[in-house]
């Protein structure tokens, strides 16, 4: 039998048994897939460094239009963001999070992302055409530091996390332990000519 | 601000934001345990400590804390 300590409940990707999941990427009539990105996003970590960084920090992370998002919606953008630095690369000298616009509409679906800039130049040279998500939510079932005990470690965060200027994050499913989302974000080969 | 003035803050960041004591200044910044998430709050944390706005992509182009003092003093003067 498997030891439940550290392990992953098996996350409802798919919405049958649970354990697997097809990623449909939203492609254009005859477009190949140029890249794809995955990011593990931690919530709780999230809005403590935004927390540590203070009321400045949406300003040069997020575009305008994402700011408006509320703040677990906004720590799904970020993880959008590092999902699209993953497939370009790493990000180019002069670029910075605030060039890749994740649109903060379409739920958990395919939201389209834009690029400025140097990242622009990048989807120009590629006709690449990009879109992200968040495909599951899960939590760890038990922390090492905390098996066997009921308590979660002195120095846990029981509270709901607050981003500055734009209040608390929904509280961890259970004390200490993180809230993950799994975001994504793919390339397409254009079929039109940019 | 003078340069060693700039690299001592740098130095004070870095530590700050990684935890770690008298890093080396060949270590790069994710090797030491850096992540998206601690590479913002070093980047805001420069752009406050010493007034100079360094963008992620200048953190991967000088990602050891040598490279990021020597940048950071460059852009200061």
């Amino acid at each position: 039998m498997m030891p439940s300590t550290g392990h992953r409940r098996p996350l409802p990707l798919d919405g049958t048994d649970g354990y697997a999941t097809v990623l449909t990427v939203p492609r254009t009539p005859g477009g190949r897939l140029l890249g794809a990105g995955v990011d593990l996003l931690d919530q709780q970590r999230f809005a403590l460094a935004a927390r540590r960084v203070g009321p400045a920090w949406p300003h040069r992370i997020f575009d305008e239009t994402e700011r408006a998002a509320e703040p677990a919606e906004l720590a799904r953008l970020f993880g959008i963001k590092e999902c699209v630095i993953k497939i370009v690369g790493g990000l180019p000298v002069g670029a910075g999070y605030r060039d890749i616009v994740v649109a903060t509409t379409g739920g958990d679906g395919a939201r389209p992302i834009r690029l400025r800039g140097e990242l622009a130049r990048w989807a120009r040279d590629h006709r690449a055409v990009l879109a992200g998500g968040v495909l599951a939510g899960g939590v760890l079932e038990e922390c090492p530091d905390t098996a066997g005990s009921a308590q979660a470690p002195p120095n846990a965060d029981r509270r709901a996390p607050e981003i500055p200027g734009h209040g608390a994050l929904h509280p961890c499913p259970s004390p200490g332990l993180p809230a993950l989302d799994l975001c994504w974000a793919a390339a397409t080969e254009a079929e039109v000519d940019w | 601000m003078t340069e060693s003035e700039v690299q001592v803050a740098v130095a004070e960041v870095w530590a700050e934001v990684l935890g770690v004591e008298g890093a080396s200044d060949a270590r790069d910044f994710f090797e030491l345990g850096g992540d998206s998430l601690k590479a913002i709050e070093l980047l805001f944390a420069l752009e406050q400590r010493v007034g100079v706005e360094v963008d992620a992509g200048q953190l991967l182009e000088h990602p050891s804390l040598g490279e990021l003092q020597d940048y950071v003093a460059s852009q200061s003067r």
